[in-house]
């Protein structure tokens, strides 16, 4: 009886101790992170009997449990993930919105206005060199602001990554960790007692771990738990796999787990975050910057190339951007213009060349037609190098160096030409046949023009391998077969092509020459009768151009007399003018009354005189006027980098063009050449406001003002979903700590009140020790 | 006078309300000691409350023992103190009934005594590693005036 006593008393004590032991246990990981409440778990134990009495076996101390509710634990860990991953943008995207440094000074916004701002001071006065150099310094600050802020968004890309790869080294220790208490835990949970505090510390390196990267856990029945991110196994029942971060020399990071080649695309925890920033929003911003600088040089350079300097025509130009050998046959010349590498792109259309005449100011304009899905750049340089006096070639670069001959200048301008009809084909001093029609001229190979010209009567046979489709002939073919016939040669007589009219014309003027057409297979086919006869006169109507153009797309005009008559004599005479499509749009009164060398106003801003002379609708004069708005719509020049104020063509390399640089009088500012004309510095001021339809149809000021909102809108996003995150975190960690946390105050007020019962029990142990005590003496 | 079978079957009955009454307290004082162990302090305190109407019953019954004890004195012409259920046994014939209660109420008076002694043992202990706590949770910061916290006079100003 007294061994069971004393055995009992001892169990007691002990649980008792190990009760108290628990509360201390509690009370000193009451700050411990991650710590869980433990509570012994008491039980009675059956009770004996002595001499038929079923007397108590008192108590004793079961287990020791964690009190963890594993639900929230998990979510707790998951929550982490989100968090950091958010959190960790949310530091990335601050960074990167103060590199913008808007609004502010040194802002791109301000420096864009400041360099438009400076080309409209220099509109005013477009030859002053102090305001050119004004310009000069505003380009410079702007490209120089696109340079660094995609120096600073590289260096953040990279900071990013470094970041990923240090941050994979903490996960390795992490995993680790966690795969050594998985060892400890089985190994001490296999003696049947709860391993709570290693428990504890697995949860934590859990909870450490999903703070880096996204992680779904799975506990076995051993205690073992298993960790995967992104489907990749990173701790698995026996051992860690390292996951390894590579990083290129762009930033793209590359993660691995183990030896597996297939990379893991971590999207939580703060390296998820870092993934983010580096391999997307980084990136993104900086395709965005380099679109913007893009179309910034594309349409500066397209408003600058067609542009005159301050020194006039050019006499030599060379092109800053390269043609590649794409092909690979070490030829650059039989490169499409489509597929030449260029790093803008040719389009569909027509570019200009003015060649000017430097000793009289007189020019001739030549219109190139490129298709880039045809037009080679051998034919490109064929046709420049067909302008008289014109010398194009590609250098040692594959860059386009125009030279002009000594005496001559060219340029891209869309100027006019203020004495247009250069071939002398409405009221000309030559005796000059047009065709009523327009090409296509249906001939056959072999038919014949019999002529009576000044020099004596000659035939002219078409060869047909001079045509492209003899049944479908151009004016310009037709003109070239004359003339190259010997025949042409020696007869004192031309054909000019204007647009697709042909026209037969003597060599000398005067009253006193003329010709006839005599006959020939082909007078059908081109409108013109059998002993039609032409006949110069001594004066020239040479009309004169005036005004500016200020239609907003290319169009012609067509002038035709309405019938045969002097200028300004002949009752009636008007002068039609025909709109590209050939409706009439205006019809000039130039007969009597009119004072030859009177202006009369043309559609859109041009004015025309007429001078004194004879014009023959009979004969089919007629002249048209090209009237531009752009005299490059192929926009070959900026494709090549002729004549460009910008050079590169990312945010990365752009720069101001390096002679304009050493010399501000190299700003094409006029449009003319004359000083005082602002015509091509007002195109480049539009293109401030010009829609882009590579920036999804916006201006650049307003693309780069949806570049920085977009990022204080993601800014706002991020914030706003991590609060959200946060306070279901904060909501999480609450429900985790009235689960498993110590609550101190719990544990002192029931300290206290121990204190309390203990007087009340003291009290009944005395009374029931005398009661029975008197009760044993009575027995 | 009371006759003597009449007083032996009385004392059979306290004696049998006596066991049945330890019996009770002994359930009392088991749980108090398991609730000790559990740290639980409200069930300590609704075991220790639970005790006082035992208690009231155990003085009831100890009055109606001295009655009876008067009684079987006065038969025997004898001084109350100087009897024993004991000795009252041994002076009767042969009480098989009230031997065997008597052998069981020594062996569980024995037993409850020995059980409050050592819930009020374990108490002790209890309280003072309790008042070490309390101390070490509500002391000044100051190492040397452990014995000092719990003052909360001080910390209320």
């Amino acid at each position: 009886m007294s061994n069971v006593g004393l055995n009992i008393g001892l169990k007691a004590l002990l649980t008792a101790q190990t009760s108290l032991d628990n509360v201390g246990h509690n009370i000193s990981n009451a700050s411990t992170p991650g710590y869980s409440r433990q509570h012994v778990l008491i039980s009675a134990d059956p009770a004996i009997t002595v001499r038929g009495l079923a007397i108590g076996n008192g108590v004793s101390a079961q287990s020791i449990l964690r009190t963890v509710d594993a639900l929230v634990q998990r979510r707790l860990v998951q929550q982490q993930g989100s968090i950091s991953q958010l959190n960790q943008r949310l530091t990335g995207m601050s960074q990167v919105e103060s590199l913008f440094s808007e609004p502010s000074d040194n802002g791109l916004n301000n420096l864009m206005q400041g360099f438009y701002t400076s080309l409209s001071s220099l509109s005013s006065s477009p030859d002053d060199l102090v305001q050119r150099t004004g310009v000069v310094q505003a380009a410079q600050s702007l490209t120089g602001r696109l340079n660094e802020l995609t120096s600073s968004l590289s260096s953040a890309r990279k900071d990013n990554a470094s970041a990923v790869a240090a941050q994979v080294s903490q996960v390795n220790t992490l995993t680790t960790q966690i795969s050594k208490l998985n060892q400890q835990i089985a190994a001490f949970e296999g003696g049947g007692a709860p391993a709570n505090d290693l428990r504890d510390q697995r949860d934590e390196a859990l909870k450490s771990l999903s703070k880096l990267v996204n992680i779904s856990t799975n506990e076995g029945p051993d205690g073992y738990v298993t960790v995967l991110t992104n489907g990749a196994l990173i701790v698995g029942k026996t051992k860690a796999y390292t996951l390894s971060a590579t990083v290129s020399f762009d930033g793209t990071v590359t993660i691995k787990a183990g030896s597996s080649p297939k990379p893991v695309n971590v999207s939580g925890g703060s390296i998820g975050g870092l993934m983010s920033l580096s391999q997307n929003f980084v990136p993104d911003l900086m395709t965005r910057l380099n679109a913007l600088a893009h179309s910034l040089i594309g349409a500066s350079n397209h408003a600058h190339s067609t542009g005159i300097p301050s020194a006039g025509p050019f006499q030599s130009l060379t092109g800053t951007n390269s043609v590649q050998d794409k092909n690979n046959n070490g030829d650059l010349g039989d490169e499409l213009l489509s597929n030449a590498g260029l790093p803008f792109d040719v389009q569909g259309g027509a570019l200009y060349v003015n060649m000017t005449n430097r000793s009289n100011g007189t020019f001739t304009s030549t219109r190139i037609d490129i298709d880039p899905a045809s037009t080679t750049v051998r034919d490109l340089l064929t046709t420049l190098n067909s302008i008289p006096h014109l010398n194009a070639s590609l250098d040692s670069n594959g860059r386009l160096q125009m030279t002009a001959n000594s005496g001559f200048g060219f340029d891209f301008s869309s100027r006019l030409n203020p004495h247009p009809d250069t071939e002398g084909t409405l009221g000309g001093g030559a005796a000059s046949l047009g065709t009523s029609g327009s090409e296509p001229f249906s001939l056959a190979g072999g038919d014949t023009l019999t002529i009576g010209g000044p020099a004596g009567a000659f035939t002219v046979t078409l060869d047909q391998t001079q045509f492209s489709d003899i049944t479908k002939a151009t004016a310009a073919e037709i003109a070239a077969a004359i003339n190259s016939d010997s025949a042409t040669a020696t007869s004192g007589m031309r054909a000019v092509a204007q647009d697709g009219h042909l026209f037969l014309q003597s060599l000398t003027t005067g009253s006193t020459t003329s010709f006839t057409v005599n006959g020939g297979t082909a007078l059908g086919a081109l409108g013109w009768s059998a002993g039609t006869t032409a006949t110069g006169q001594d004066n020239s109507v040479s009309p004169t151009l005036s005004g500016v153009y200020t239609g907003t797309t290319n169009t012609s005009y067509t002038l035709v007399p309405s019938m045969d008559g002097e200028i300004g004599t002949t009752p009636g005479l008007t002068m039609d003018v025909l709109d590209a499509s050939g409706l009439r749009v205006a019809s000039l009164d130039v007969g009597s009354g009119y004072q030859p060398g009177t202006s009369l106003a043309l559609p859109t801003g041009l004015n025309i005189s007429f001078g004194v002379g004879s014009v023959s609708a009979t004969n089919g004069d007629q002249l048209t006027i090209e009237a531009l708005a752009d005299s490059d719509t192929s926009h070959m020049l900026v494709a090549l980098g002729v004549n460009s104020l910008f050079t590169g063509t990312d945010a990365a390399d752009i720069s101001v063009n390096q002679s304009i640089l050493s010399d501000p009088r190299n700003f094409a500012a006029s449009g003319s050449g004359a000083s005082s004309d602002n015509t091509a510095l007002r195109a480049l001021i539009d293109t401030r406001d010009l829609p882009s339809s590579a920036l999804g149809g916006v201006s650049t000021g307003e693309y780069y003002g949806n570049v920085v909102g977009g990022i204080g809108f993601e800014i706002d996003s991020t914030s706003n979903a991590s609060q959200v995150e946060q306070t279901l975190l904060d909501s999480l960690q609450s429900t985790r700590d009235q689960t498993s946390g110590v609550n101190m105050d719990e544990e002192l007020v029931n300290m206290l009140r121990f204190q309390q019962t203990y007087t009340a029990a003291s009290r009944y142990i005395t009374a029931v020790n005398s009661t029975n005590d008197d009760l044993m003496r009575m027995i | 006078m009371i006759p003597l079978q009449n007083l032996l079957n009385s004392l059979q009955a306290w004696a049998q309300e006596e066991l049945a009454g330890q019996r009770r307290m002994h359930v009392l004082i088991e749980r108090q000691e398991s609730r000790l162990c559990a740290n639980d302090p409200d069930g300590l305190l609704l075991a220790t409350q639970a005790l006082e109407p035992e208690l009231e019953a155990q003085a009831e019954r100890v009055v109606k023992r001295q009655r009876l004890f008067a009684a079987a004195a006065r038969h025997w012409k004898v001084d109350p103190g100087a009897l024993s259920l004991t000795s009252i046994v041994e002076r009767c014939a042969p009480q098989p009934g009230l031997a065997k209660l008597r052998d069981e109420l020594r062996v569980s008076t024995t037993e409850l005594l020995r059980r409050n002694r050592r819930f009020s043992a374990l108490a002790s202990s209890h309280r003072r590693f309790i008042e070490e706590l309390v101390n070490a949770l509500i002391e000044s910061g100051d190492p040397k005036s452990t014995r000092r916290g719990g003052t909360l006079v001080d910390a209320e100003a």
